[in-house]
């Protein structure tokens, strides 16, 4: 998986390529402990991620959870594969999904 | 492996050999050295010397003719009258000769003259019948000296030549022999006076160079030719000739230094030799114990042993240093040994646990399933295949009271132990959650689970859970659906289809989350299929997932068979699917056929 940041003041934008599973969800749980600090708006761009597993749905759920104190966060760019996963699992329901 | 004694051989012939073939090379080098700077050296001193000799040779003949006052006279009168006078060469003393008697006839005729010491007027003074005889005798007298010089010196040709200044030729005036040398006019032969001989190319600038500047050596093939200049006779020049063959000697020198050469040749390969002796004694003896030592270490690692061994060889210099550091070598071999020993030991030892962790989750896993089906009204099966060592599916059912079965099926979001810890307090948890009180109400059940769960997870991990109350004497069941997989259903008559049923947020996810539960009904011979993402994310080589339309297909074509039939044909088709890939996720299902009971 690879992550490419952009952050712009106070708006991090995270584009995720490949696949956020047991072996690459480590890399994004670092880079957002690394910068969110003083973060107000957090953006998930998923339009290359190809597969989310429990674990990196772990990561976003604490990411999620962080920004409800600090801010705002959301995706885009869903695959369909990746909407099932959110709506089974029911975090289409706390995250913000545009 | 090679055998160690044939390898430690080839080895050790290697330095010997190398240190070999290099000494025999320079051997060789020196030898050829020796044997060329020393013939040149001799050669060259030898000539200086033999041209030093032939020089005073040549000058004691010219002192010979020069004793005689007339001997410009003499040398004139030989060269015109060489064809007129009677001469008795090569005269034998002994025997009484032709020129003593000549003496004794001039001296009655000029009891006064000195022959010796006759000056240039006296002589003109003389009759000229007179004049002949004395230069007869004269010429005599001087083939003796000379005879005597050659003879004395031992060397090859010693003569007087005219020529002129084109040097074209040699004419020769007089030539000393050896006793019974055969004089004549012929090649070969002591040359008689008045033999002319062409002067070849060597020859002529030989005799320019010697009138040019006194004297000239010339030296080709076996002979040392010096020409001496002695002086003008008429408009000829005379020059004094002296032959030296130096074949002898340079046998002689060749011989030599053949001798001198052989001496440091063998000098040289004995101490080449001592050399040899002395590597192999201070080097490659000890280096061999050395090695010994080495490879019995290497086999039986006995760091004492080797120490011990080592130091009762007393090796000194490089070696002796090579021995030390090879037992310190030994003492840091040995720490790691133990370091690794005790790793080993701890790894194990996790190993051991982990298998014993392992063991001890899938103990919490029933593994009993209903014997008499028709008579309980339901049949089930299920099966997890733990990814890992341990994992964090889990599926669980058992009876709340005589009518009602509690289905659970639930993925937790880590992985290997902290996957399984967290497993098994969400399963105590839950067995302790699903009371014949609190089954009415399975929405409250989950909210209730997932408060519990929340309150104990700083690591923010989660479970997603379906829950249902099969009723089984109507069929009904009352489920919750907390962040899992669809179930998969299959009513009597009809085809397995996924039940796409209300979903809730997993588990642990968040404090205050709401449940909604909702119900169906299974009528006899009716099957649901229960799973984790295990089975649809099941992936092959080429990164394709198993997916929900096979999983259903495979259900579809065993729908009729037993639930552990069913299970076993998705674990087929799954297996079949991934191939050689590993399998990366738990693979957890569980299957319930509703029988119902006999209406009694």
């Amino acid at each position: 998986m690879v992550i490419n940041k952009d952050i712009q003041d106070k708006v991090m934008t995270l584009k995720l390529t490949g696949r956020l599973d047991t072996t690459t969800s480590p890399d994004l749980e670092q880079e957002l402990n690394a910068s969110l600090d003083g973060i107000g708006e957090l953006n998930f761009d998923f339009s290359e991620l190809e597969y989310i597993s429990s674990a990196g749905l772990r990561v976003l759920l604490a990411a999620q959870k962080r920004m409800n104190t600090q801010g705002a966060m959301s995706i885009s760019g869903v695959n369909d594969t990746i909407a099932d996963i959110f709506e089974i699992t029911g975090f289409s329901d706390i995250l913000t999904i545009k | 492996m090679k055998d160690p004694e044939t390898k430690k051989k080839r080895f050790r012939g290697g330095i010997i050999a190398q240190v070999a073939v290099l000494f025999a090379f320079g051997v060789l080098a020196i030898g050829l050295l020796t044997f060329f700077t020393e013939q040149y050296i001799s050669t060259n001193t030898v000539k200086a010397q033999t041209t030093s000799l032939l020089s005073d040779l040549a000058n004691e003949v010219v002192m010979t003719v020069e004793e005689y006052p007339a001997d410009e006279w003499l040398m004139e009168y030989w060269y015109e009258h060489d064809e007129d006078m009677d001469i008795e060469y090569d005269a034998d003393y002994e025997q009484g000769t032709e020129t003593e008697k000549k003496c004794r006839v001039f001296m009655k005729r000029h009891p006064e003259f000195q022959l010796e010491y006759a000056s240039e007027e006296e002589i003109e003074a003389l009759p000229p019948e007179d004049q002949k005889l004395y230069a007869e005798i004269v010429y005599s007298w001087l083939i003796t000296r000379i005879n005597e010089i050659k003879r004395t010196y031992n060397i090859s040709f010693l003569y007087c030549v005219l020529t002129d200044d084109t040097y074209s030729y040699q004419y020769f005036l007089f030539s000393a022999a050896d006793k019974g040398a055969k004089r004549g006019t012929n090649y070969e032969e002591v040359y008689t006076i008045g033999v002319t001989v062409e002067a070849d190319e060597g020859l002529r600038k030989a005799m320019q160079m010697a009138t040019d500047s006194d004297d000239y050596l010339n030296h080709t093939g076996k002979y040392m030719d010096l020409y001496e200049y002695l002086y003008d006779v008429g408009n000829q020049h005379a020059l004094i000739g002296v032959s030296y063959d130096t074949s002898d000697m340079m046998v002689k020198i060749s011989r030599q230094t053949l001798r001198d050469t052989a001496n440091v040749v063998i000098g040289l390969l004995v101490l080449a030799g001592l050399c040899l002796l002395l590597i192999l004694l201070y080097v490659l003896r000890p280096l061999r114990e050395v090695q010994q030592n080495i490879r019995l270490y290497t086999s039986n690692k006995d760091r004492d042993m080797i120490t011990r061994n080592l130091k009762a060889l007393r090796l000194q210099n490089e070696m002796g240093q090579l021995s030390d550091d090879i037992i310190s070598l030994a003492d840091e071999i040995d720490n790691y040994l133990n370091e690794i020993e005790t790793i080993t030991a701890d790894r194990e030892r996790i190993v051991a646990e982990l298998s014993l962790a392992s063991r001890i989750q899938l103990d919490m896993i029933p593994d009993t399933f209903p014997q008499e089906p028709e008579k309980t009204g339901v049949d089930l099966y299920g099966a997890m295949i733990p990814a890992k060592e341990v994992g964090g599916d889990f599926y669980d059912f058992y009876r709340l009271d005589e009518d009602h079965l509690a289905l659970i099926m639930a993925d937790v979001s880590g992985k290997g132990v902290p996957g399984a810890l967290f497993m098994m307090t969400t399963k105590v948890m839950t067995e302790n959650a699903i009371t014949v009180e609190s089954m009415d109400n399975p929405a409250q059940i989950m909210e209730m689970l997932n408060e519990q769960i929340c309150k104990h997870n700083k690591e923010e991990m989660f479970v997603t859970m379906w829950l249902g109350i099969l009723d089984i004497r109507t069929g009904l069941v009352r489920a919750v659906n907390a962040g899992h997989e669809y179930p998969i259903i299959k009513n009597a008559g009809g085809s397995f289809e996924i039940m796409r049923d209300k979903h809730g947020f997993v588990l642990g996810g968040m404090e205050g989350m709401k449940y909604k539960e909702y119900e169906f009904t299974m009528e006899p011979g009716a099957k649901l299929f229960l799973y984790t993402d295990g089975v649809p994310e099941a992936t092959n080589g080429d990164n394709e997932m198993f997916g929900m339309d096979r999983t259903v297909d495979t259900l579809r074509k065993e729908e009729n068979e037993t639930p552990k039939a069913i299970l076993q044909a998705v674990n087929d088709s799954v297996n079949e699917f991934i191939g050689d890939t590993l399998q990366f996720d738990d693979l957890t299902m569980l299957c319930v056929h509703y029988i119902g009971r006999r209406q009694d």
